[in-house]
């Protein structure tokens, strides 16, 4: 069984004016040990599928249909004190500029070793010390700056210290949304090194959030591309990234530059039907019709169905049919 | 590529802009007024403007009801609410009811006035301060805080007991000029944060002057909150020229409600004519309500972060 | 698809220095020190010497707290130099006051990082693309009207008259930095500074504003030093790169050559470093 399965999902935020629906019928398993990397625009939704999956959702967010299934339960249905005992204990999180996150007047040791005993009370202050040890160890922080002021650590550091405490209970799964988003490029090369080597070593399963495509194509086993709260393309890295069906997909591909020197210079292609927005359009049509360059009249007729390619290369576009 | 999402605009420019800066306004407007704190403020204030606005028609009727020199001459003592006095006469035999709606009138003009010009003096000070910096800066905030730390009430005591009897224009004037400082303070602390926005040295790369930095991108980005503070100042001036007439340095020549007050405690009525005594108190209590709930609600249009609805 | 080799883009850029940068240094002291412990300053450029000629695109390469905005700053006058000489067309920066100041000011524009702060909320886009004209006493209101709407245009907001009474919140990311790329371009100034300008935007549509770039330098006269993390973005659009580390350039070269055969450490590590799936590229 997969560890992880999410089955027609919809969340949306209800504001003042309207209820916007921000993730729609996602539907994606995961299995132990893999990765997933989710990419998108901002505003896609694919922060959304992160809080939604630890049922961390804004106030005004609300689970609209379908079913997370966590290690063979149903998550959605979990009480608040249960899904409270899964959260970071089964499924680990590091957030968006979590770095950002630490007290500053606390010491980050005394900031885990307090996370560490919240969670579980039998464990001794000294025994918890050890823990994160052995943690720092893993994720290359020397031991004698556990006890250090988060002012004292820089940006890479501290954010390996989140990760630190991400794997503290050595959970099943870890969400890192844009672990390294406000990093160098060479601190970000070597956060997900570790992430990828913790991954391997402990076998946990990642779902690696990311606008970046270069950051998740060196990070995941598997690619989901998200476009205005929609899944529409995913499958193995080499097959959603090596052979892109999805306009958008290309889209997003074609604007990826590269250091290689060669570029794939793309004219900005124009959309290839006028259609002044989705909004008009039901739910299940193409959210991307109206900037396709690929589109035909027939898009703003019928609904945009899965096509599978391969066994588990699975594209959202009519078109796309071979 | 996407970023046609905007449904395009069709009307002349003049006209779209007209129309935004409508909606702008029609959009807080609709925030404020779902917001009951800020409809119980707006009904206070309409009953005081209704107040204000009647308080013409008593003296056209007879001359009896002037506020000020109206005697009704078969009255010789205060007496309580009758079919010819509503609320009742002071001693001299004056109607209470004229002289409680003028008193409207005196507020609005002490506190609006007042207010208006502390906050012309507290935003440009402010402003200035805080978009000069340094030594500009440490002047005008150290003397700000001179101003802030006088015992306001005390000084304008001191003042009246010298020159004797103040007009209340120029106790508009004093009150201002007492109360700029904390205005300033707080358009300061808007002008630092927003000389850190880059919007501030495009400006600059332009090679805009300092004025037109100042008055083009400063001033519209502080104006609201500088409004949100009138309606604050306005409460705290009506207070101060209510309890100066209270304490006899009031201007004499005018019917305010602190001044009613000071009439009834004078001619020791305090506790024998509740009629008299009463309703100016609850009207400067409920006056100054009314400006601090709109200011209240006002707060809350402006300020997204005393909102909950929009989340995301 | 066509596959083009952009080593070449500006065949133009004549051998005439425009911004000769010699022995810059910027010093960040806290001096507020009578009641708090002051912090040790904090040299953010250390010795930079650069020397950007008249109609390349240079391109500024570096991680943040590297300098290499600070250097931007210091261009513009934004801040002042403690160490050191800027030169623009032959003259030193830090004298010119007054209507020299004034000059400099129309020849010398900015491309800004954030284009959700770098307009006015307060300022419709015509306000803001026209504000430049207005300071300089460009045309009467007429021509200022025209003016606006080539330079939307050419930013490629287009019906410019569209826009012209839209607020900055009605418009979206890549929209906003285009009309902050219109009022910049609105002089006709003769060196820009673009200073990160996508690191708010979305990949595709930051791709886009990278080919506008690429046309204006290729267009109009001007000359861009391209301030960036992104090497590949630096490498799709430069002539000449430098990397600059720690507030001290670590080398310079042209494009082609500083990617291919990268000099020192620090930029093999920042290559190495780069995110990426080669694989792509093998269908």
């Amino acid at each position: 069984m997969a560890l992880l399965e999410i089955n027609n999902l919809s969340i949306g935020y209800k504001t003042r004016k309207e209820t916007a629906i921000a993730v729609d019928k996602m539907s994606f398993t995961l299995e132990r040990g893999r990765s997933v990397g989710i990419v998108g625009e901002s505003g896609c939704g694919k922060t959304t599928i992160g809080m939604g999956l630890l049922r961390l959702l804004p106030s005004n967010g609300f689970f609209k249909s379908g079913q997370i299934m966590f290690d063979g339960m149903d998550l959605l249905a979990l009480t608040d004190a249960q899904m409270q005992a899964i959260r970071w204990k089964r499924i680990a999180m590091i957030f968006q500029a979590a770095m950002n996150a630490w007290n500053p007047v606390q010491r980050i040791g005394d900031q885990i070793v307090e996370a560490i005993r919240l969670h579980d009370s039998k464990i001794s202050r000294d025994d918890a010390v050890k823990e994160v040890k052995r943690l720092y160890e893993i994720v290359d922080i020397p031991g004698d700056r556990i006890f250090d002021f988060p002012h004292q650590y820089s940006g890479g550091m501290k954010q390996r210290a989140i990760i630190a405490m991400a794997l503290a209970c050595s959970p099943d799964l870890i969400i890192a949304d844009e672990p390294t988003t406000a990093l160098d490029v060479i601190v970000q090369d070597q956060i997900i090194q570790k992430i990828k080597e913790i991954q391997k070593e402990q076998n946990i399963a990642v779902i690696f959030i990311s606008h970046d495509i270069g950051v998740v194509a060196e990070a995941c086993h598997e690619i989901m591309v998200m476009y205005r709260g929609k899944l529409v393309e995913k499958g193995r890295r080499e097959e959603v990234f090596g052979a892109p069906l999805h306009p958008y997909t290309q889209a997003l591909l074609s604007s990826y530059l590269t250091l290689d020197g060669v570029f794939e210079v793309r004219e900005t292609l124009a959309p290839a039907i006028s259609c002044e927005s989705e909004e008009s359009l039901p739910e299940e049509f193409c959210r991307y019709v109206s900037l396709c360059p690929k589109a035909t009249e027939a898009c703003l007729s019928r609904s945009a169905q899965w096509q599978q390619i391969t066994p588990t290369h699975n594209v959202l576009c009519s078109l796309c049919r071979q | 590529m996407a970023e046609h999402g905007q449904s395009r605009i069709e009307q002349s420019p003049a006209k779209a802009q007209r129309s935004y800066n409508f909606q702008r306004f029609a959009d807080g407007w609709a925030l404020f007024c779902e917001n009951p704190v800020g409809r119980l403020g707006l009904f206070l204030l309409f009953c005081f403007g209704a107040m204000a606005v009647l308080s013409y028609i008593p003296p056209m009727l007879d001359p009896m009801y002037h506020p000020m020199t109206g005697v009704d001459p078969a009255i010789s003592s205060s007496t309580g609410p009758s079919a010819r006095h509503w609320l009742g006469t002071d001693n001299l035999g004056r109607d209470l009811l004229s002289q409680l709606l003028t008193g409207a009138r005196i507020a609005f003009m002490v506190g609006v006035s007042a207010a208006f010009i502390s906050i012309v003096f507290g935003t440009l000070i402010g402003m200035i301060a805080g978009y000069a910096g340094r030594i500009t800066d440490a002047v005008l905030m150290r003397f700000a805080d001179m101003i802030m730390v006088m015992p306001s009430l005390l000084v304008v005591l001191l003042l009246a007991s010298l020159f004797g009897q103040l007009n209340i224009w120029i106790i508009v004037l004093l009150i201002s000029l007492f109360r700029w400082p904390g205005v300033s303070r707080i358009i300061r602390a808007q002008t630092l944060s927003l000389k850190q926005r880059p919007f501030i040295d495009m400006a600059r790369v332009a090679g805009a002057s300092h004025l037109r930095v100042i008055f083009r991108h400063i001033l519209p980005n502080v104006l609201p909150m500088a409004f949100l503070y009138m309606t604050f100042r306005v409460t705290s001036a009506i207070i101060v020229e209510a309890a100066l007439a209270f304490l006899g340095f009031g201007d004499p020549n005018t019917v305010s409600w602190g001044m009613m007050l000071q009439w009834v405690w004078k001619t020791g009525h305090m506790f024998q004519a509740p009629y008299w005594l009463l309703p100016p108190g609850i009207c400067i209590s409920l006056i100054t309500l009314s400006f601090y709930l709109i200011g209240r609600a006002m707060e809350e249009v402006l300020d997204p972060r005393l909102r909950r609805e929009e989340g995301l | 698809m066509q596959t083009i080799d952009t080593s070449k883009k500006n065949p133009g850029a004549a051998d005439i220095p425009i911004i000769e940068i010699t022995g810059l240094k910027k010093v960040y002291r806290d001096d507020r020190s009578l009641f708090t412990r002051a912090a040790p300053a904090l040299t953010a450029i250390d010795g930079v010497s650069l020397e950007i000629k008249k109609g390349e695109v240079f391109g500024l390469v570096g991680a943040s707290g590297s300098g290499k905005t600070t250097i931007g700053r210091l261009i513009l006058k934004l801040e002042n130099i403690d160490e050191g000489f800027i030169r623009f067309q032959g003259k030193d920066i830090s004298r010119l006051k007054g209507r020299e100041l004034k000059k400099f000011r129309r020849k010398v524009q900015l491309i800004p990082q954030d284009p959700y702060q770098s307009l006015n909320p307060y300022m419709s886009v015509f306000d803001a693309v026209a504000e430049p004209l207005i300071i300089h006493n460009a045309g009467d209101s007429h021509t200022r009207r025209e003016k606006a709407a080539q330079a939307l245009k050419a930013a490629g907001l287009t019906p410019a008259e569209d826009f012209f009474a839209r607020y900055p919140h009605q418009l979206s990311g890549g929209q906003r930095q285009r009309a902050a790329i219109a009022r910049a371009m609105v002089l006709s100034p003769e060196f820009v500074i673009a200073d990160e300008p996508t690191s708010m935007l979305d990949a595709t549509i930051s791709f886009t504003i990278f080919q506008l770039l690429a046309d204006i330098s290729r267009q109009q006269d001007v000359t861009l030093l391209f301030i960036t993390h992104d090497l590949a973005a630096a490498r799709f659009l430069c002539d000449r790169i430098a990397v600059i580390y720690n507030g001290k350039i670590v080398e310079t070269g042209t494009a082609e050559d500083l990617i291919t055969n990268p000099g020192s450490d620090y930029t093999k590590a920042l290559i190495n470093a780069q995110p990426g799936f080669t694989f792509v590229k093998q269908k």
